[in-house]
C-alpha cells in the first residue's frame, strides 16, 4: 500500500494509522505549530494527539493518529488551521435510533467486564477498530467498533459517531463509562521537540532502532522496552531541556549532564477520561495519590468503571514546574501556549481554571485539552501556592472529538431538510397556471 | 490597538459589610453598570457580587453578534446608543475588544420576510440607524459563499444589511469592564452567591450571601437567566422564563466568511471569528431550564440548516457545543428599571440578544441606579409595561435575536 | 433530548412533544372584573422556579393529548 505525506510517497501497512506509518519510517517532525511555527511531530497514540494534524482532500484537521491508511491516501500537514471548500461527496450520512438496557462506552478490560455482566440488550462502543468482544444477537449483544461516544445528554441519551458517517442515538437504562485514562506529558523547556512523545504512544509505535530515554513520574513506564536510560522524577531527577533542532538529539538533566537520544518517552501521570461524565453535569474531585481528577457524586443511571474511575492507575509524584525558559515550556502544544503566558495570567489576578484557560487558550483547541488541561492547572496551583482543587475545574462540553457538520446533519438535507408541504389542490393550481407566493412552507 | 490581554486585570478583594451600591451578577451588563456608575456618576463604593466567576454566565457563552437594527423607536434608540459606545469601547477601556463592524446580513426567505425586512430598513433609516436592502445578487456579491440558488428549499429572496453591525470578542469586553471598574475602586467579589434579599418596610437594605450579609444603599439585579430567582428573594415577580440557548464552534479554518449572516427562517446565524473558528448559534430549547445544556437534536437541526445556506461548510467540524440560560421576556425586549421594592432595581430580560447591548445597558442602568429613576432611554422598558400594555414587541426583528 | 413519559403512550423522545409552560393556570372566570394589574399578571407572568416545576406538555406527534408533569429545572429530571 502506498500513501503520500507532504508530497513524499511512503509504503504503508494494513491496519496501520498514518501516524504509526510516519513514525515507522523515521519521520519525527513533519508538522509545524500554529503560532510560532516550531517543528512538531507525532506525540500521542489516539485522540489526544495535539501536533499531527492533516488535511485529507476536503477533510480538514484530521488527526494522523486516527487516520487508518488506505492505498493512495494523500495527506498534507496542517499548521493548526484547516481548509474548507466545496467538494462533491457521495458519502451516505445516516443516523440510527436504538434503545438498550446497558450501554458500555469503551471496549477495554473494564468495558468488556461490564458488558459481560450487563443485563438485557447490551451495546458496547469502542473507538478503535478492535474489540475483544463480537456482536452476538442471540445474547442481545451489539459491539460497535470505530464508534466514538461524543456526547452524554439528559435522560441517559448518548450520541455516538461511527466512522464519521453514521450517528447513533442511544437511549439506555444504564450507562457504563469505561473510557479509560489518557497519559499526560511533563512541562519543561523545549518539551515540544519532535521525538518527545507520550510514553504510552512511544511504546506502541515501531521506533526502529531509535535511542529512547524515558522520563517518568510513575510506575506505568516500568516495562518500557529497550530504553537507553530512565529519568525517574521520583528520585529527584529532572529533564531540564532538550537538544536538537528539527528533531530531538538529546536531553539535558538537572545535573547538567546530557544523554543522546532520538525519542524521549514522557509520563506525567494519567488522567481518567471523564468528558462524558462531565457532559451530564457529573462532578470530579482531585485525588492526590494518583494526581488526577476522579469522578465523585452520582448521576442517575450512569456509572464510571475501570481507569476512567481511577482504578488501577499508578501513584504519581507530579512535576508541575521545572524552571528554565518558560517561553519555550509548552503546556498546550496544539495552541502553542506556554508557561510564561500562564504565569502572566496569574500575575494579572486570575485565580480560576476557567479564567486561566481563556487567558492562555490552554485546552481550547481541537484536542479539547486532553494532554494540556491538568498540567496547566498543576503549574498554576503551584505558582499561586494553593491546592490544585482550589482553582476549580473547567467542565467538558460535547462533542468528545470533533464531528463534521455533514455527519450530524445526516439525511436532513436538500428536500429532506424540511419537506415541502403542499395542499391537495396544488397540482390543480399548477395545471391552471397559478402564480405562487413563497410563504416558506 | 494591540491585541491580547493586559498584564493586570483585577484584584480579588474580600467583601466589606456594606456598600453604597451592590450589583448582583458579574456578567457583561453588571460589570458595565459598575464601570459607568464609577466613571459617569462618581459612585465608587460598589460591590459586584458573583456566584461563580467573572463572565461565567452568558457574557462569555454568546455568539457575539453586535447590531442595532431593531424595529421600534424605543429599541432602536437604546441599541443604537449601545452601538455608538461599541465604536469607542476599545479606547475607552484601553483594551482591544476586537469590535469588528464587518456587516450583519439578515436573510429573507419568503415574501413575508421580504416585507418585514424592507419595513425594518425603512424604520431603521427614519431612526438614523444605518440599513440597506440587498436583492439576491447583492447578497451573492457581499457574501459569495451563501447559496442564493432559487432552487434552495428556502431560497434567498433578499436581505437587510447593517454595515456597522458585526462581532466583538467576549473576554476583552467582559474583562475590560471588570478591569476598568476595578481600577476605579469597585470590589468584584467572585465565588459569592446571593441567597436572599433583606427587605425592611418595603425597602431593600441588604443581600445575604454565602460570604455573609452585605448592606446596600441600592441593589441592582443583573443576573440574566437567574433574574426570576433573585427577584423572588425580595418578593418581586418578573414576567420572565429561563430557557437553554445553545451555540457551537468549529475548529480553525482559513478565512471563508468575513461578515455575519443570520436567517430567521432557517434558524442560522454564523460568523467566522478572528482566529478562524466558525461560530454558530442555535434556537432556544422549548422548555424552562436552569441547566446550562440543551438537547442534541437542536444542534443537529442547526447544522442541517447551515448546510442549506452554506454548502462550503460540509466538512467543517463541530468542535464544541454549549448552552447558556437566557431570560426570555414576553415581548422579546428587556426590563430595565425600578421594582415595587424601594431601592431594588432590575436589568434583565435580554434573552437571546443582550451581548450587543452590554455597554448601552450598563450605561442606562448606571444612570438609573445613580438617580433612582429611569433615564429616557430605558423608561419605556419598565416592568409596568406588562400592566399598561405598552409592549415593545421585537419578535419580528428578534425571532433569532442575536 | 429529554425522555418524557406520556401518561397514555409511555416514555417517548422529547421531539414528539410540544411544550405548554406552567401547569394549572386557569383562565379567569370573569376577565372583565379584573384590574389591569391582575389581567397583566394572568397574561404575562408565569412561575419560573429553579427546582420543582409543574408544567404542561402535549404529545403532538403521538396521541395529541395534553398532560401535566413535574420536572426539576435545575437537573431536567422528571419527578414522580
Ligand atoms: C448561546 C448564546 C448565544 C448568544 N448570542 C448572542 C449574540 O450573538 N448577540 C447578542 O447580543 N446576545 C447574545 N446572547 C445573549 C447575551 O449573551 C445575554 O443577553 C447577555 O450576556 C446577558 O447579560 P450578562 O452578560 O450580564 O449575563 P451573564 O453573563 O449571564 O451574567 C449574569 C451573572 O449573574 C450571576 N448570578 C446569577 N445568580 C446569582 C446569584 N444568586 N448571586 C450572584 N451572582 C449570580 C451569574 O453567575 C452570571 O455571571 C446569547 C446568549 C447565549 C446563551
Ligand atoms: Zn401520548
Amino acid at each position: 500500500m502506498r500513501f503520500t505525506f507532504a508530497g513524499t510517497e511512503y509504503e504503508g501497512r494494513d491496519g496501520e494509522t498514518l501516524a504509526a506509518a510516519l513514525v515507522r519510517h523515521g519521520v519525527r517532525g513533519g508538522f509545524a505549530s500554529i503560532g510560532l511555527g516550531r517543528p512538531r511531530g507525532v506525540f500521542g497514540w489516539a485522540d489526544e494527539e495535539p501536533n499531527a494534524l492533516v488535511q485529507i482532500g476536503p477533510k480538514p484537521l484530521q488527526r494522523a493518529t486516527l487516520v487508518e491508511l488506505t492505498d493512495g491516501l494523500v495527506a498534507e500537514p496542517l499548521k493548526g488551521k484547516g481548509r474548507i471548500f466545496e467538494a462533491s461527496d457521495d458519502t451516505w450520512y445516516d443516523a440510527r435510533y436504538v434503545h438498550c438496557e446497558t450501554l458500555v462506552i469503551g471496549g477495554g478490560a473494564a468495558g468488556v467486564a461490564a458488558a459481560e455482566a450487563g443485563g438485557g440488550r447490551v451495546i458496547v462502543l469502542e473507538a478503535s477498530p478492535h474489540s475483544a468482544l463480537t456482536s452476538d444477537s442471540t445474547q442481545g449483544l451489539r459491539v460497535l467498533t470505530r464508534t466514538t461516544a461524543v456526547g452524554l445528554y439528559d435522560g441517559n441519551y448518548v450520541v455516538a459517531v461511527e466512522r464519521d458517517r453514521r450517528v447513533w442515538h442511544i437511549r439506555a437504562k444504564r450507562i457504563v463509562i469505561a473510557t479509560g485514562a489518557v497519559e499526560r506529558p511533563i512541562a519543561f523547556p523545549n518539551n515540544d521537540r519532535p521525538g518527545v512523545m507520550l510514553a504510552s504512544a512511544a511504546c506502541r509505535y515501531d521506533l526502529g532502532g531509535a535511542r529512547v530515554v524515558v522520563y517518568t513520574t510513575n510506575d506505568s513506564t516500568l516495562a518500557f522496552p529497550d530504553a537507553v536510560a530512565t529519568v525517574d522524577a521520583r528520585s529527584g531527577r529532572r529533564v531540564v531541556d532538550t537538544l536538537g533542532a528539527e528533531r530531538l538529539e538529546g536531553v539535558v538533566l538537572d545535573d547538567g549532564s546530557t544523554i543522546a537520544c532520538d525519542v524521549l518517552a514522557v509520563s506525567g501521570g494519567w488522567n481518567p477520561s471523564l468528558n462524558l461524565w462531565s457532559h451530564r453535569g457529573g462532578k470530579v474531585q482531585w485525588d492526590d495519590k494518583i494526581a488526577a481528577f476522579i469522578p465523585t457524586g452520582e448521576l442517575d443511571g450512569v456509572e464510571v468503571v475501570g481507569s476512567a474511575a481511577g482504578a488501577g492507575l499508578p501513584d504519581v509524584s507530579p512535576v508541575w514546574l521545572t524552571g528554565g525558559d518558560e517561553t519555550v515550556t509548552f503546556l498546550d502544544l496544539e495552541r502553542d501556549a506556554d508557561l510564561a503566558e500562564l504565569r502572566r495570567g496569574i500575575g494579572a489576578g486570575l485565580r480560576r481554571a476557567e479564567h486561566l484557560k481563556r487567558f492562555t487558550l490552554i485546552g481550547t483547541a481541537s484536542d479539547q485539552g486532553k494532554t494540556s488541561g491538568v498540567i496547566a492547572m498543576g503549574a498554576a496551583a503551584e505558582i499561586i501556592g494553593v491546592p490544585l482543587a482550589d482553582l476549580g475545574t473547567s467542565s467538558f462540553r460535547p462533542p468528545f472529538v470533533p464531528v463534521s457538520f455533514s455527519t450530524l446533519a445526516g439525511r436532513n438535507r436538500g428536500e429532506l431538510f424540511d419537506p415541502k408541504r403542499e395542499t391537495p389542490m396544488h397540482a390543480w393550481h399548477v395545471a391552471h397556471g397559478a402564480i405562487f407566493e413563497d410563504v416558506g412552507q | 490597538m494591540r491585541e491580547g490581554h493586559p498584564d493586570f486585570l483585577w484584584r480579588n478583594p474580600e467583601p466589606k459589610s456594606s456598600y453604597e451600591v451592590v450589583i448582583v451578577g458579574a456578567g457583561g451588563h453588571g460589570l458595565a453598570t459598575a464601570y459607568y456608575l464609577a466613571k459617569n456618576h462618581g459612585i465608587t463604593d460598589i460591590a459586584v457580587i458573583e456566584k461563580g466567576w467573572i463572565g461565567g454566565g452568558n457574557a462569555t457563552r454568546n455568539t457575539t453578534v453586535v447590531r442595532s437594527n431593531y424595529l421600534w423607536d424605543e429599541s432602536a434608540a437604546i441599541y443604537e446608543h449601545s452601538l455608538k459606545l461599541w465604536e469607542g469601547l476599545s479606547e475607552d477601556l484601553d483594551y482591544n475588544v476586537l469590535y469588528d463592524p464587518r456587516g450583519v446580513l439578515n436573510l429573507a426567505h419568503s415574501l413575508g420576510d421580504v416585507r418585514e425586512g424592507q419595513r425594518r430598513v425603512n424604520a431603521n433609516r427614519l431612526n438614523g440607524v444605518d440599513a440597506e436592502w440587498l436583492d439576491p445578487d447583492d447578497v451573492n456579491e457581499f457574501c459569495p459563499i451563501v447559496n442564493v440558488s432559487p432552487d434552495a428549499r428556502y431560497p434567498v429572496l433578499g436581505a437587510t444589511l447593517q454595515r456597522r453591525g458585526g462581532i466583538a470578542r467576549h473576554e476583552p469586553v467582559v474583562w475590560g469592564f471588570a478591569r476598568a471598574a476595578d481600577a476605579l475602586g469597585v470590589d468584584i467579589i467572585q465565588g459569592c452567591e446571593v441567597t436572599g434579599i433583606e427587605v425592611e418596610g418595603g425597602r431593600a437594605v441588604a443581600v445575604k450571601t454565602t460570604q455573609g450579609r452585605i448592606a446596600a444603599g441600592r441593589i441592582g439585579l443583573v443576573a440574566a437567566g437567574h433574574s426570576s430567582v433573585l427577584a423572588k428573594y425580595a418578593g418581586v415577580e418578573l414576567p420572565i422564563q429561563s430557557h437553554p440557548l445553545q451555540a457551537l464552534v468549529s475548529d480553525l479554518y482559513e478565512q471563508v466568511l468575513d461578515t455575519v449572516v443570520m436567517s430567521n427562517a432557517v434558524h442560522v446565524y454564523v460568523s467566522q471569528a478572528h482566529k478562524g473558528e466558525l461560530v454558530m448559534g442555535a434556537g432556544i430549547d422549548a422548555y424552562n431550564s436552569y441547566t446550562q445544556r440543551g438537547s442534541n437534536h437542536v444542534i443537529e437541526h442547526q447544522l442541517s440548516a447551515a448546510l442549506e445556506l452554506f454548502p462550503i461548510f460540509a466538512q467543517a467540524r463541530v468542535l464544541r457545543t454549549w448552552g447558556g440560560i437566557v431570560d426570555v421576556c414576553p415581548d422579546a425586549s428587556p426590563i430595565i428599571g425600578a421594582t415595587p421594592v424601594e431601592g431594588l432595581f432590575v436589568n434583565c430580560g435580554w434573552g437571546t440578544g443582550g451581548f450587543k447591548a452590554t455597554p448601552g445597558s450598563g450605561w442606562v442602568f448606571a444612570w438609573t441606579l445613580a438617580h433612582g429613576k429611569a433615564h429616557t432611554l430605558n423608561e419605556p422598558f419598565s416592568l409596568e409595561r406588562f400592566t399598561t400594555g405598552a409592549l415593545i414587541d421585537e419578535h419580528g426583528a428578534a425571532a433569532v435575536a442575536h | 433530548m429529554l425522555q418524557i413519559t406520556c401518561p397514555w403512550c409511555g416514555p417517548r423522545d422529547e421531539t414528539e412533544f410540544s411544550y405548554g409552560g406552567q401547569a394549572g393556570v386557569a383562565y379567569p372566570k370573569q376577565p372583565s372584573a379584573l384590574s389591569d394589574e391582575q389581567w397583566g399578571t394572568f397574561v404575562f407572568f408565569r412561575e419560573n422556579p429553579k427546582g420543582r416545576f409543574a408544567e404542561r406538555w402535549v404529545h403532538a406527534q403521538g396521541c395529541r393529548r395534553w398532560f401535566d408533569a413535574i420536572r426539576d429545572t435545575a437537573t431536567n429530571d422528571f419527578l414522580p
